[in-house]
């Protein structure tokens, strides 16, 4: 399965025109209100709008956190996406965002 | 990638909902090391860490640590039925017909009926096969026999007929007929003739030994079901002789009725009142026995969508769902035995777990005072059924909408890695099975890892029992004695148990109450009794518990915001045949007896404070002390106004005489209005724009010198800590009660 043709527009017509290094910049900022198009790029791609794409999540482990991908089977161990560690769980959260938007093609 | 290793760990649950001193709490433990131990604790705090709320708890002293052997106990899940003493087939060979709606046709092969093993030598079987086909297996002295039909149309209705002869060289016969009503099938599907697949016996058939089981092979030594099947069956028919035909109707007239395993008859006024028997009609009295809650109450194949009240239409209904992850009792081992002291507090404990590899557990004790008495002039009831609601829910890890709900990526650690592992344990009613259909019972027979200190919430930091900690622990510390009593406690005393206190408490989230229950929060304020509704969105769902297993819940959603929604003409509850979904369509809205209702929900950047509105003198008292006009605007969940808020509507019930003495601004957009309370899709649902997204603190004085005093929010429990030095909240809480309490007018007219 791959984008629906509706998720497709959506991203060649207005995700990948809101994703910008000044988005990606202030996506980076650990907290605080959001722009209206940081908003609507954090939902487009938090709603995993291709079932195929990596659906990840944060795991903490004793060296940080890890950004991790959720296995395709309810309750299978999730698999850590790199060896990278975190500090804070703010920078695996970006991290995530960084790489999910890589995975949609989106470049800034 | 790399792969995680598996998290080892403990984890245990108790025999009961709810205890009173005195009683003996029995303890199932599973763990993969040696061993464990167990002692009981008292716990005042759970820790908070993003509000720096520590934990506190301490032993109760006169109870010894109880010790055992490790057991990693096995859980299986997948419902069944059980026929035991089913004759084998005779010399005149046997019929046996069913309806059948197949959900997951082709996710692996599946067992309709089946009497024996037919691969292993014996009886015979009728099912699905790997590839979604229509099959009947028949063991023989000449080895197994088998014939196949077509692969039918997952949601759809079909009638099933196997023939088996009673000789070598009978016949085998499969008939697969397309049946249902337009309403009962989930599509169109082109007209189709009857399907009848045949074949010689080549041999004579080797009789079944052993009971029949509905939904299964049978069981393995673990007692897991073998081949267990997603969909539904309608009251089959079996008939020693082969020679019989028919409908399954006219098969239930022939003189050789083996069974007849009627459905709508377990139908009465009430409901399902034996959710587990399985009644046969049939002249041998071969009832069946369901395992772990397969769902009744559910269309069968003649639903013609006129009515949706399955006690109207019993024959509409004469159908069973079941699911191969349906789980209401892990079954496991007990194996301690903790004996409360008799003259133990009321109050809320825990069995603290550890086991020989140093991994714990804390497992919840709920102690009520002794039966007819109360021992405190305060009562907390604690919304067990909403713990149940919740139980061991995956929501924030498996639906990628949460994330947005949330704002965030969902965070594991080793205890949530150690949870999400835990499949087996159930789901949550915010869940669907695998075929798509709503999960709608919920079982206190399984550790239930959503009522733990550590639990990752997509919601909030905290959530209904953590929650509710906050409110055992303001109480405690602010030098409030209170009893605590369950839901589950509620339900079965009504309003004679509330009627012992001067004044009642709700939790944060009550959102599953019986009928029993609000009954009981209704004639206890109509009789001069004081309730404090410390919560949001409470009084919600219609639920109600199985008639013959209080442990175990049901709901059926729909009206209101919710996970999923029931399938058409099915909300009716199995357990009491009363109408399901949201108490308001019942005409029991929460607004009539709390004064307030849901309105909008979010997470915790929408919260808000409130804004004193009332400048009425004769409730200035719930003020004194707080000096300013907004106050709450903090809290553990962003603000003293969130999660799930609750608001005054006149239309919906609140009364004329009720007093709204604050209400909430300032909310984000991300506090969205309710489903149920806009009619019309609308651009403006968020707090920032629509000013019907509100919480309201409200006061409603009843006859007698009763009172309500309603918070409308979940999230008012994390304004009670001193954060920041702000201590409106709990001044404000502590003002209600106390006068409350005391005793006095709740409308001041002395000023």
């Amino acid at each position: 399965m791959a984008l629906s043709p509706q998720d497709a527009w959506i991203l060649d017509n207005r995700l990948k025109r809101l994703v910008t290094a000044e988005l990606v910049a202030e996506a980076a900022r650990p907290s605080g209100p959001c722009s209206r198009d940081l908003v609507e790029v954090m939902d487009f791609v938090r709603r995993n709008p291709d079932p195929d794409k990596p659906r990840y999540l944060i795991v903490s482990t004793p060296e940080g956190f890890a950004v991790g991908v959720r296995a395709p089977v309810r309750g299978a161990a999730p698999r850590l996406r790199d060896e990278r560690r975190h500090a804070t769980r703010d920078d695996a959260e970006h991290a995530v965002l960084l790489h999910r938007l890589r995975d949609y093609g989106v470049s800034w | 990638m790399s792969a995680l290793p598996a998290v080892r760990g403990v984890m245990g649950y108790t025999d009961r909902v709810s205890y009173r001193p005195g009683d003996t709490v029995r303890l199932a433990v599973s763990t993969t090391a040696a061993g464990w131990r167990a002692e009981l604790v008292r716990l005042r705090a759970l820790a908070i860490p993003s509000a720096g709320v520590e934990r506190r708890q301490e032993r109760v002293g006169g109870v010894a640590a109880i010790t055992g052997d490790g057991i990693d106990q096995r859980t299986v899940t997948g419902s069944y039925v059980r026929v035991d003493d089913l004759p084998g087939a005779g010399a005149a060979g046997l019929v046996v017909a069913l309806a059948a709606m197949p959900t997951r046709p082709g996710a692996d092969a599946q067992e309709l009926l089946a009497h024996g093993r037919p691969e292993e030598g014996s009886g015979w079987a009728v099912g699905l096969d790997a590839g979604g086909r229509f099959t009947l297996r028949v063991a023989t002295a000449a080895g197994p026999a088998e014939v196949v039909g077509p692969v039918p149309q997952a949601g759809c209705w079909y009638e099933v007929t196997a023939v088996i002869g009673g000789a070598a060289g009978g016949e085998l016969a499969l008939t697969v007929a397309p049946a249902g009503t337009f309403e009962a099938n989930h599509v169109v599907r082109r007209p189709e003739p009857p399907a009848t697949s045949r074949a010689a016996l080549p041999g004579a058939p080797v009789p079944g030994s052993g009971p029949l089981h509905w939904a299964c092979a049978g069981t393995d030594p673990r007692g897991a079901p073998v081949r267990p099947y997603d969909g539904r069956i309608e009251s089959p028919v079996a008939v020693a002789d082969a020679t019989a035909a028919g409908s399954r109707d006219e098969l239930a007239r022939h003189p050789a009725l083996l069974a007849h395993w009627d459905l709508a008859a377990a139908i009465g006024e009430t409901g399902i009142a034996r959710t587990a028997l399985v009644g046969d009609a049939g002249p041998r009295g071969l009832h069946g026995t369901a395992v772990n809650h397969p769902q009744r109450a559910v269309r069968s194949s003649g639903w013609t969508g006129d009515v949706a009240d399955f006690r109207f239409s019993p024959r509409q209904y004469a159908a069973v769902h079941f699911h191969r992850d349906d789980m209401t009792d892990c079954g496991w081992r007990f194996q301690g035995a903790v004996p409360l002291p008799a003259d133990l507090r009321s109050g809320v404990y825990a069995l603290e777990l550890t086991d020989s590899d140093g991994a714990h557990d804390t497992v919840p004790v709920l102690v009520a005072p002794p039966e007819g008495t109360a021992t405190a002039p305060l009562l907390l009831v604690l919304p067990t059924n909403s713990y149940l609601a919740y139980g061991n829910d995956h929501v924030g890890v498996d639906s990628p909408r949460t994330q947005i709900w949330s704002q965030m990526v969902p965070t594991l650690d080793d205890f949530e890695r150690f949870r999400d592992a835990r499949r087996e344990l159930g789901y949550s009613l915010y869940e669907t099975h695998a075929d798509g259909s709503g999960v709608c019972y919920s079982s206190w027979r399984r550790p239930l890892l959503t009522m733990r200190e550590r639990v990752y919430d997509h919601n909030a930091p905290v959530w209904q029992f953590t929650g509710d900690m906050q409110l055992v622990d303001w109480l405690d510390r602010t030098g409030r004695d209170v009893d605590v009593v369950t839901d589950h406690d509620l339900h079965a005393e009504g309003a004679g148990l509330l009627a012992r206190y001067r004044t009642v408490l709700t939790g944060t989230h009550p959102e599953y109450p019986s009928l029993e229950i609000l009954d009981a929060y209704e004639r206890y304020v109509a009789a001069g009794g004081r309730l404090v509704y410390t919560g949001g969105n409470g009084m919600y769902w219609v639920t109600a518990y199985d008639p013959t297993d209080d442990q175990v819940i049901e709901i059926r959603r729909w009206g209101g915001t919710q996970a999923w929604s029931a399938e058409p003409g099915e909300y009716h509850l199995g357990f009491t045949g009363r109408q399901g979904g949201i108490w308001r369509f019942t005409g029991r809205a929460p607004q009539k007896t709390f004064g307030v209702g849901f309105v909008a929900a979010g997470n915790p950047g929408s919260s808000a404070g409130y804004r004193r509105v009332s400048t009425d003198p004769s409730v200035a008292w719930v003020f004194a002390g707080i000096t300013g006009e907004h106050f709450g605007a903090y809290g553990v969940a962003g603000g003293a106004a969130g999660l799930e808020i609750d608001s005054a509507a006149p239309l919906l019930g609140t009364s004329p005489d009720a007093v709204v003495l604050a209400t909430s601004v300032g909310h984000g957009d991300d506090m969205l209005e309710a489903r149920e309370n806009f009619n019309m899709t609308s651009r403006v649902l968020g707090g920032a724009r629509n000013p019907r997204v509100h919480a309201d603190l409200l006061l409603v004085p009843r006859e007698g010198g009763g009172a309500v005093f309603s918070t409308g929010s979940i999230a008012f429990a994390g304004a009670l800590y001193d954060l920041g030095g702000r201590t409106e909240v709990s001044r404000l809480l502590g003002n209600v009660l106390d006068r409350f309490v005391a005793g006095l007018p709740v409308l001041d007219t002395t000023v």
